[in-house]
């Protein structure tokens, strides 16, 4: 029987990696990734989920928390996790290997999974594969890794993690008396971690502690006790787990860009540019029966200070959902451009005439843009995207996105815009905006707690301007909150600009203080109180500084 | 086996037949029961279709969260809802009456090009809901509301306009709950006068909803709507289906 030998790649310690190389920390700095902050138990809070070899060195371990790893290491660089940034910064090693063996499969960030059958015949020996493999990688990435290769996936990953060949057949033994927990090594979503620990931890308080131990018993009898799972394992621990690595087409980004010279101080000026690299684009993604699921538009502005001044790079991401119907078009990357070419130039220009009139905003001053630049990101071949088996018929969201998109070039890219729930407290912070098309994660989590949110219902009603309102007690005195948050009365009476008179209170609630951020400049105190009027409509009025003002309404 | 199990199901049919013709009675094609769209009970009373007449405008005047709560119920899967010219909208009431954001946009601004805006937004989708700052006139209605019924959208104003087919007036929204500072607003009692060409000169209705929440913990709060027609108007639904 022909086995099917797997080489696998592995970058050690691949999410601190590659932080260290999108922050641009130095590798003889000890650093570690941050986890998101989980929640309950013993725990809660960050916690490190990976180290960087220096950093292990100075004693610093996964599952530690933020302060006992800064304790260990107080040089310690601590660095977030993104899921997004690992997988993005491995795609050139992903491309760097398939030089060397066509066709690899990545199993997760920081782990390539190739057949290495007809490339060790190629290159000669498995020893020769797996150094031309390192050497390509090093070469053209700088990272450093390591490469085995085996029967079957688990002892080709286990074997990368000792630099190793195991030779043909020799994988069962290989793997035998290596302890059950190496299984984790195995998993490739993060779920399913847990799920393997757990049952590591019981097969070792039932005496089965080596992959050995595992794969000795019969094979029944661990389906019927352990489930999925178990046979999952039981089939890894025999070294039967061999199946080809599911080959995929590595579609690089496509780039285009070019100079402005003259720069574009005007709109129109850089649209005609923008045009002409829209149209190169399309046609590069045309030629090529390629589609793109997103797009990066990149201008770089002039400096105002002569030719030494490296001016500022302003860059956005649109995401072009619609890649089901043939992709972008040369006009549709022409007009994202162009808004958002409008918005950065009339924004800048604004601030210039701003800055003019002495007020003391520092927007940055109109500057000429010397570069533009575009990229097709996340490359996939045209019509092999999958729509929607389930909900509704993914015609009738296309049709709406054209409209949508008919009306962003009839108003402007930024006049549409789409919706997301976020965290905060006042029903203002827990709404993000975003340009229709365009690609920003809201800035808070909606996840997390926010003690002192207001209360359900949120005011149907925000007022653009939060007006000036005076809140009267019964005695028509102001009423105001002392510094122990106390009101010196009840509220009886609303006096609003425009209106004539006193409006009387009927029922009110509050106050709730809020102090948010004040550790931070961008802090506010505020009161919020809010008070229903005789013809029944609500108002959410909130005091700071000592004054009141009508910040939204319930009708 | 399969013969007999054929024979056995003719044998029942020729009884079912013959069992008819001896009482009389015929038998009746089976009427599907419509599908059950997630309207609560209250609303769809409100609504007569069930939903937001589509192919003309509605006009919903006078309460914003009234409008939200009828939006929340009648968008079904896959329909987005666009808001036009409303500047003023809280967005976060918008999700918190069960609209569902992935489909929503939100279009605060149109300057003068509302008319072209609403009319682009007809083309794809499916609830388009035109607030004040969006300034039509009366032809640009007009030319609108043809528009609309060649589309089969839903126009929904919160302005008058005249020739809706449904038109809600919401007369009196009253906010309550606190109760002397204890809770929040939490409560709130909609008078509504419903016109359409069936109500004649108009039906008045009373929707109370009460949320039932925690303080917010980021949990969706139960939203209980119940509705009352009117003492009088009871009276004469009697009456009506007396006669009937």
């Amino acid at each position: 029987m022909a086995t099917t030998r797997t080489a696998v790649l592995w970058v050690p310690d691949w999410p601190v990696v590659a932080a260290m190389a999108a922050a641009g920390v130095d590798a003889h700095v000890p650093a570690a990734v941050l986890g998101a902050r989980s929640r309950g138990g013993q725990t809660a809070g960050h916690s490190v989920v990976a180290v960087s070899a220096v950093a292990r060195a100075a004693g610093v371990r996964r599952g530690m928390r933020r302060r006992q790893a800064q304790e260990r290491c107080p040089e310690l660089a601590l660095l977030p996790a993104d899921d997004g940034r690992d997988a993005r910064e491995f795609e050139p090693v992903a491309l760097a290997a398939e030089t060397v063996v066509a066709g690899i499969e990545v199993a997760r960030p920081g782990l390539l999974l190739l057949p290495a059958d007809g490339a060790a015949r190629y290159h000669g020996s498995e020893h020769a594969l797996a150094r031309a493999l390192v050497e390509a990688v090093a070469e053209r990435t700088g990272y450093e890794c390591a490469v085995g290769v085996a029967d079957g996936i688990l002892a080709a990953i286990l074997a990368a993690r000792a630099d190793a060949v195991v030779p043909p057949g020799g994988s069962r033994a290989f793997l035998a008396p290596r302890p059950a927990a190496e299984l984790v090594h195995a998993v490739t979503d993060p779920g399913g971690v847990a799920a393997v620990r757990e049952a590591v931890d019981l097969w070792w308080r039932l005496g089965v502690r080596t992959l050995g131990d595992l794969a000795a018993l019969p094979t029944p009898v661990v389906q019927a006790r352990f489930g999925d799972l178990g046979a999952w394992a039981h089939r890894l621990a025999r070294g039967e787990d061999e199946r080809p690595p599911a080959r995929r087409r590595i579609e690089a980004d496509l780039a285009v860009a070019a100079d402005l010279d003259p720069p574009a101080l005007r709109v129109d000026v850089a649209t005609f540019a923008a045009r002409r690299l829209a149209e190169e684009l399309h046609e590069m993604l045309a030629r090529r029966g390629l589609a793109c699921g997103r797009l990066r538009i990149t201008a770089r502005t002039g400096g105002l200070d002569g030719p030494t001044d490296d001016g500022a790079t302003l860059e956005r991401v649109w995401r072009t959902d619609d890649a089901a119907t043939g992709g972008l078009s040369a006009a549709r990357i022409t007009d994202r451009v162009r808004w958002q070419l409008e918005g950065w130039l009339t924004g800048a220009a604004l601030g210039a005439r701003r800055a003019a009139r002495g007020a003391d905003d520092a927007a940055p001053a109109v500057a000429p843009i010397v570069h533009l630049a575009l990229a097709a990101q996340e490359v996939v071949p045209a019509g092999t995207h999958q729509p929607a088996l389930w909900g509704a018929g993914a015609g009738q969201d296309v049709r709406a996105r054209r409209a949508l998109g008919r009306v962003q070039g009839l108003l402007g890219g930024d006049a549409v815009l789409t919706v997301r729930v976020q965290g905060g407290r006042d029903p203002r912070d827990r709404v993000h905006l975003v340009p229709f098309g365009e690609d920003v994660a809201p800035a808070r989590d909606a996840a997390l707690p926010w003690p002192g949110a207001l209360p359900s219902p949120a005011p149907p009603t925000l007022l653009p301007e939060p007006a000036p309102v005076r809140v009267l007690d019964a005695a028509d005195r102001d009423v105001v909150v002392g510094a122990r948050l106390g009101t010196s009365g009840e509220p009886a009476a609303v006096v609003r600009d425009g209106a004539d008179g006193p409006e009387r209170v009927v029922a009110w609630a509050g106050p709730w203080p809020v102090a948010e951020r004040w550790w931070a400049p961008d802090g506010r105190r505020r009161v919020y109180l809010q008070v229903v009027l005789e013809d029944g409509q609500g108002l959410l009025l909130a005091a700071a500084g000592g004054a009141w003002r009508a910040e939204a309404v319930y009708d | 086996m399969g013969g007999s199990g054929a024979d056995a199901l003719e044998a029942a049919r020729a009884a079912l037949r013959a069992a008819e013709q001896r009482v009389g009675v015929t038998r009746r094609a089976e009427v599907l029961p419509e599908p059950v769209e997630p309207v609560s009970q209250p609303l769809a009373d409100l609504l007569p279709g069930r939903t937001f007449p589509k192919g003309t405008t509605s006009t919903v005047v006078g309460s914003t969260s009234l409008l939200l709560e009828l939006l929340g119920a009648t968008q079904r899967a896959g329909e987005w809802v666009a808001f036009v010219g409303m500047p003023t909208l809280g967005l976060l009431a918008v999700h918190e009456a069960g609209v569902d954001l992935e489909r929503v946009a939100y279009i605060p601004n149109v300057g003068p090009n509302g008319p072209a805006a609403v009319a682009a937004l007809l083309d794809g989708i499916e609830h388009i809901v035109v607030g004040p700052a969006c300034a039509l006139l009366d032809t640009d209605r007009r030319r609108l509301l043809a528009r609309a019924r060649e589309r089969g959208s839903a126009l929904i104003s919160t302005t008058p306009w005249s020739g809706a087919a449904l038109a809600l007036d919401v007369e009196r929204a009253t906010w309550a709950g606190p109760d002397g500072g204890d809770y929040w607003l939490r409560e709130t009692r909609y008078d509504v006068v419903r016109h359409s060409k069936a109500d004649g000169p108009g039906r008045r209705f009373t929707i109370v909803r009460t949320h039932e929440t925690g303080l917010a913990r980021g949990t969706t709060a139960r939203t209980r709507l119940e509705l009352y027609a009117a003492a009088e108007e009871r009276r004469s639904l009697r009456l009506v289906s007396g006669a009937a």
